[in-house]
């Protein structure tokens, strides 16, 4: 986690999810946090960039599929 | 009176070594007396008076006004005669000398109050006379400067280089022409203080040619000379500014209030396209789209109360007809006694600006308007920009809430930014 950024510095660029956040309800929002390096006129970088996504819902439903796959499996089980 | 009684007096005390010869030969001295000091008319009474007393007093036999001797009446006639040319002449020599004079008075009170300093000279340059206002420049009074040498009194020295100027009175004296002074030139007054002065000299000529003195003409030139250094610094400022206006990258016209073009620089040229020889002359209509003639008025009107147009931004027309986008400062242009003449135009073209102000409106449109968090952060981790999307999902206020915030501090795990 703490290689991301030195990442971005390297590379220009990177990608990571994590959760947001909230400052006044403590909510967490999953977020895909794309994070690029801006250079200046003289290739110098000053500034990380982010344009990034909330993932919340994708994130619930691929938890939901997960659950729903693992309560499939155990219910196979019980059958054997 | 006083003459024929003295003069009566002194014949009878000589009375007695004359006897009685020469009965009347003192009233001569009267008479003569009497022409000088009161003209013809006391000369005559004195005459006529003295001759009646002589004659009684003196002439044989005393005591008697006796006609009857043929001598009395030749002695009479002679006398008459004698008195008559001492009249005559002693006139006309009294006259002489009474006009004379008068123009010596006149003299004296014209160069006393002439404006100029004027000091006279005799052949050895030593100071005869010198009126008030060469008193006051050269701080030396008329008792203590008469007499004195010309260089003690009239000191002058080349002011740049401080060497001392020939006296230009001495050169009049020596080649007997007028001589004028070099510029430049400073009296020394008595007091040590200076005086600029302009002057010239001229040899006096008595009647038959002959050099006799020198006259010296002067004048405080400090007034004049404080104004010509007044007049070429306003020039040098004129032409400083005028190097600016033409030098500066902004168009910078100016014209007549009533909206004649009277001057159009460098940058006027560039982005207008008119030459100056082209626009100056012509009204300022010549740059100003037709829609928006009625400005023109409005300025002209807030100019004539004296109030400054700030960074009006408007369109303006091009030589090729192209419109450009232009801000104004208009200030009024004022005369001496403060009344408004013209106006001074400073044209700066902002198409550029305002393009890029439409793409940045363009790019701002994008950002504030996407769902998405969009952000930046410098390379410590502090945020600088935050969009609308992104200040909701994390719950912050403002953008100026979020830069105090940092990035870290967004995550539920920490994450190390700083390198």
């Amino acid at each position: 986690m703490n290689e991301f950024f030195p990442g971005v510095m390297e590379t220009g660029h990177g990608e990571l999810e994590i959760r947001f956040r909230h400052f006044k309800t403590g909510e967490a929002r999953w977020m895909a946090y794309k994070v690029l390096k801006l250079i200046d006129a003289k290739g110098e970088p000053y500034a990380f960039a982010t344009v990034s996504q909330e993932v919340t819902e994708r994130k619930r439903l691929a938890d939901d599929l997960i659950r729903l796959a693992t309560d499939l499996s155990e219910a196979d089980r019980r059958k054997e | 009176m006083i003459a024929l009684a003295l003069v009566v007096l002194l014949r009878w005390l000589l009375d007695p070594v004359l006897g009685d010869a020469l009965p009347l030969v003192t009233l001569y001295g009267a008479v003569a007396a009497a022409v000088w000091l009161g003209g013809y008319r006391p000369a005559i009474l004195v005459a006529i008076l003295g001759y009646l007393t002589c004659h009684y007093l003196f002439i044989p036999p005393r005591g008697h006004l006796d006609f009857s001797h043929i001598a009395a009446v030749v002695g009479l006639v002679a006398f008459l005669f004698t008195c008559g040319l001492i009249i005559v002449f002693g006139e006309a020599t009294r006259a002489s000398h009474l006009r004379a004079s008068e123009r010596r008075e006149l003299l004296r009170v014209t160069l006393q109050s002439i404006g100029d300093a004027v000091i006279t000279t005799d052949t050895d340059g030593r100071i005869t006379y010198l009126n008030k206002v060469a008193e006051s420049i050269t701080g030396w009074p008329d008792a203590e400067a008469v007499g004195q040498s010309l260089e003690k009194v009239f000191h002058i020295v080349n002011e740049p280089t401080r060497q001392p100027v020939e006296n230009p009175a001495k050169k009049a004296l020596r080649e007997g022409v007028v001589v004028g002074l070099a510029n430049h030139t400073v009296l020394i007054r008595k007091d040590g203080s200076e005086c600029p002065v302009h002057d010239s000299a001229a040899p006096i000529r008595d009647d038959e040619g002959n050099v006799s003195g020198c006259v010296l003409i002067f004048r405080d030139v400090a007034a004049q000379r404080e104004m010509e250094h007044e007049k070429a610094g306003q020039l040098l400022t004129a032409r400083l500014l005028a190097s600016i206006v033409e030098s500066s990258n902004d168009a910078i016209i100016s014209k007549s209030l009533d909206g004649i073009i009277q001057s159009w620089n460098a940058g006027a040229e560039r982005l207008f396209g008119f030459t100056s020889e082209q626009a100056v002359g012509q009204h300022i209509s010549l740059v100003i789209p037709p829609e928006r003639i009625g400005e023109e008025d409005r300025i002209i009107a807030s100019l004539k109360a004296g109030q400054r147009v700030e960074h009006f931004e408007t369109e303006r027309l091009r030589d090729d007809g192209r419109h450009i986008q232009v801000s104004l400062t208009i200030s009024p242009i004022k005369d001496d006694s403060g009344k408004v003449v013209g106006a001074s135009k400073i044209v700066r073209d902002i198409t550029e600006r305002k393009l890029a102000e439409a793409d940045r409106e363009k790019f701002v449109a994008l950002i504030e308007s996407s769902t998405d968090f969009i952000g930046m952060c410098d390379l410590n981790g502090l945020p600088f920009f935050v969009n609308r999307a992104g200040l909701e999902i994390v719950g912050l206020d403002s953008v100026e809430e979020a830069s105090r915030t940092p990035v870290a501090d967004f995550f539920f795990r920490k994450i190390r930014i700083e390198s």
